[in-house]
């Protein structure tokens, strides 16, 4: 055992309420106990976490501070040092950032027939993709139909999705699983099943988890990447986006990368562009910790704010009910959402449960927080930090002795490595910054308001409204990947390529010295900076 | 606040220099802690991507020791590096022309004959897989077992940079692991049913519908579904 002395007592309890739980129903809320909850405990409701963006297309909305504050900040690269007439390469489509939705993109693109180059800002593949855990989730089990998958989601975002995305992801997420299998991706099956797992993720109606273990993320981009590589698609690695290139038509027309080994900015010229630049966990939203992978910085969205993209739902953040609360060392890694499919159970310092642990994340998240500060039933850790329990043994109670070390392999190897045993102990955890619900507004083939300018993944808003279910994002990836990458390169048959310019980023500079915001920050930010006192682990409650 | 017990200052050595640093931090955290940024050497901080994979020696042991540096606390007096990258050729093969076989998997890796059996492979592994036992596999034809058993390989590239005969074990446990999923593993029979209803048309009418509901009638129909939740 690993946990001390002062944790060791409600372990206890939880392991005498043990049989009690087994059986115990817990209702789901209804629409208005849901509203109360949010309002009263999600972190996005708390006062002073927005402000309104006093500059740009989204003027007058509100957006979480963090990411108000890159959005409103001068260009990280001098457009006046930038020669435009020096040209990297030039491409019909140029996709930035390399993860599920990237090299998705990147993949479609060149089987269109464009030519395709492919900027990421850390390694090809490096992503929040490649720490999804759980699974993606199509419609694809005999009782199940996009037209329920499509409810669900409308419901779990509250009703504030764009509804054509949500269609296109509900009809293509089918294609998507096929693809992936076709490529190779070793789904776990139960071959005397037509069903995927048969358990539900959170807020889903029927089952429709497509998984490889707890590490589905890192084996599709492993096939993704190869997939890339054998098509010898042109990759610039440790390339960051600095700005967007515009052409004097006001069409997007490529970019400025950043070098970050050397620090050289290059230009790459594209007829087309698709951002699949992720998220904004390493912003560390209300100092959460977050689940993220080291590069999500926001990247993409400010780099599209600054060429004149609509952005959405910028005052939405996704915190995951459980990101490890102990160790110290994993603070914010997430733990699948799939062990409370299997059973799993949220306990407090009484031994207690607390709510059905398969609402959606923003309620399940809302209530952890309630039991630890509202209703201070948490349990501590040495260096303060408070969460509540997961109760894993429960899930080889209900499906057999093994099914844990079987079913998480990473996360068993993870805890293992600090003498915790999952299988026979609980986990400690507590909200993390997980997912950004909203981003660039795009139409259901991933174009934006910006001429030529695309967005998919992570990045692109709308399709999750305010609140993302488990498993969609896989999905959300591989669909709008899919759907940006061809439609941008059937799109670069049909366009040239005007005068290029940085004129938006002079513009966007005047914009903010005339409303006294050009002061010393610079976007976008890049990489989180952890040096020094920085590199001991943050966290909220 | 940040989660900082008290704990003891512990030499280290980076890259042969030494640094005092808090015993409690991850190797990564401790870089950090003495003033690097990270560019190469870091990606997911989760375990899963292999970009931070180190190797370290210790006094008390006359063996290489290896770990991700996102995963494995300091230990006291390690004179510890990273390996961001190591170069390896990627031939690119079509997973569609494909078999699960020995001679596929030599004809595109062809180092594999060349295994001597050393299992340093193995012990340059931070996932702790049984490295050398796969490439056994491999040679004998089970695809299938060295996919399963490489099911945690992050593709770190530790066992290739070792490898006396220069295999590159990871490129060709991703190739086992795809050609189990695409060609020894059963696909999900309800796929292509459903796909073709898709492709009819089948739920274009109940989309529209949803579509075009208003939202109280909206918020009903998904409270409804919500209470019939079902495992068919």
């Amino acid at each position: 055992m690993a946990y001390p002395e002062s944790m060791q007592a409600s372990i206890e309890k939880l392991e005498k309420s043990r049989e009690y739980r087994l059986n115990q129903k817990i209702p789901i809320l209804d629409l208005e106990e849901k509203n109360q909850l949010l309002k009263d405990y999600h972190p996005d409701y708390r006062p002073g976490v927005h402000r309104q963006l006093k500059v740009g297309v989204n003027k007058g909305d509100m957006a979480v501070v963090e990411l108000a504050n890159l959005l409103e900040a001068r260009s990280k690269v001098d457009p006046k040092i930038v020669d435009l007439s020096r040209i990297e390469t030039e491409v019909d489509t140029l996709v930035i950032g390399a993860g599920g939705a990237g090299l998705t993109a990147a993949i479609f693109s060149h089987d269109e027939g464009a030519s395709v180059a492919l900027a990421t800002k850390l390694r090809l593949g490096d992503s929040n993709t490649t720490m999804a855990e759980g699974g993606m989730l199509a419609s694809i089990s005999p009782g199940d139909s996009p037209a329920l998958h499509y409810l669900d989601t409308m419901g779990g975002g509250n009703f504030t999705n764009i509804p054509e995305l949500v269609r296109a992801l509900a009809t293509d997420s089918p294609l998507a699983v096929k693809w992936l299998e076709g490529l190779g991706v070793p789904f776990d099956r139960d071959p005397n099943s037509d069903l995927p797992l048969p358990v539900l993720a959170g807020g889903h109606s029927r089952p429709r988890i497509c998984a490889v273990g707890d590490f589905t993320g890192m084996s599709i981009i492993q096939v993704l990447r190869a997939e890339v590589e054998k098509r010898k698609i042109r990759v610039m690695e440790f390339s960051a986006v600095v700005d967007l290139v515009l052409d004097d038509k006001g069409q997007c027309a490529g970019a400025v990368l950043l070098d970050l080994l050397t620090q050289v900015p290059h230009v790459v010229k594209a007829k087309t562009v698709i951002l699949a630049t992720g998220g904004i966990g390493r912003l560390h939203i209300q100092g959460f910790p977050t689940t993220n992978h080291y590069g999500a910085t926001a990247d993409g969205l400010v780099v599209a704010y600054r060429a004149g993209a609509r952005l959405g739902y910028l005052d939405s953040i996704q915190f995951h009910p459980t990101g490890t609360a102990y160790p110290d060392q994993l603070l914010g890694l997430l733990v699948t959402e799939v062990s409370r499919s299997r059973g799993a159970q949220l306990v407090d310092v009484d031994g207690e449960r607390f709510i059905n642990e398969l609402q959606t994340r923003d309620l399940v998240a809302s209530a952890n927080v309630r039991q630890v500060i509202g209703r201070k039933k948490g349990i501590t850790t040495p260096s303060g930090m408070q969460g509540v329990w997961l109760d894993t043994p429960l899930i080889d109670t209900l499906h057999g002795e093994g099914t844990v070390q079987k079913s998480y392999t990473h996360l068993y190897h993870r805890f293992k490595r600090y003498n915790i045993d999952f299988a026979k102990e609980p986990i400690l955890i507590y909200p993390a910054q997980h997912y950004q619900n909203g981003g660039i507004i795009t139409d259901d083939m991933g174009r934006s308001n910006v001429p030529n300018l695309y967005a998919a993944g992570e990045v692109a808003g709308g399709v999750h409204g305010r609140n993302r279910l488990g498993g969609n994002s896989l999905s959300d990836l591989f669909v709008f990947g899919r759907r940006a990458g061809i439609d941008a390169a059937q799109r670069a048959r049909e366009i040239t390529v005007g005068r290029l310019s940085l004129a938006h980023v002079h513009d966007y500079f005047q914009n903010l010295e005339a409303a006294g915001l050009a002061g010393e920050t610079t976007s976008p930010q890049l990489l989180p900076d952890y040096r020094f006192d920085k590199a001991f682990p943050k966290f909220n409650q | 606040m940040e989660a900082k017990q008290d704990a003891d200052m512990v030499p280290v050595f980076f890259y042969g220099k030494r640094y005092d640093v808090p015993s409690c931090l991850t190797v990564m955290q401790a870089f950090e802690f003495v003033g690097y940024q990270f560019t190469r050497g870091c990606g997911c901080r989760g375990g899963v991507c292999g970009a931070c994979a180190a190797v370290y020696v210790h006094p008390d042991s006359n063996h290489l020791q290896v770990g991700l540096a996102c995963q494995i606390q300091v230990v006291p007096h390690m004179h510890v590096i990273q390996v961001p990258y190591f170069p390896v050729k990627k031939p690119g093969y079509d997973i569609d022309a494909l078999s699960p076989t020995t001679e596929q998997l030599g004809g595109i890796y062809p180092n594999i004959y060349r295994c001597v059996a050393c299992n340093t492979c193995t012990k340059m592994c931070p996932q702790d897989i049984d490295v050398m036992g796969c490439i056994s596999h491999v040679l004998m034809g089970d695809i299938d077992w060295a996919a399963a058993a490489s099911r945690d390989c992050v593709m770190c590239g530790l066992c290739t940079s070792r490898c006396p005969a220069e295999i590159p074990q990871y490129l060709i446990f991703l190739l086992a692991r795809r050609l189990t999923g695409r060609y020894i593993q059963k696909p999900f029979r309800n796929i292509p049913k459903r796909l073709e209803q898709i492709a009819a048309g089948e739920y274009e009418a109940e989309l529209d519908e949803l579509m075009q509901m208003d939202l109280q009638e909206l918020k009903v129909r998904y409270q409804q579904l919500q209470q019939d939740k079902q495992i068919i």
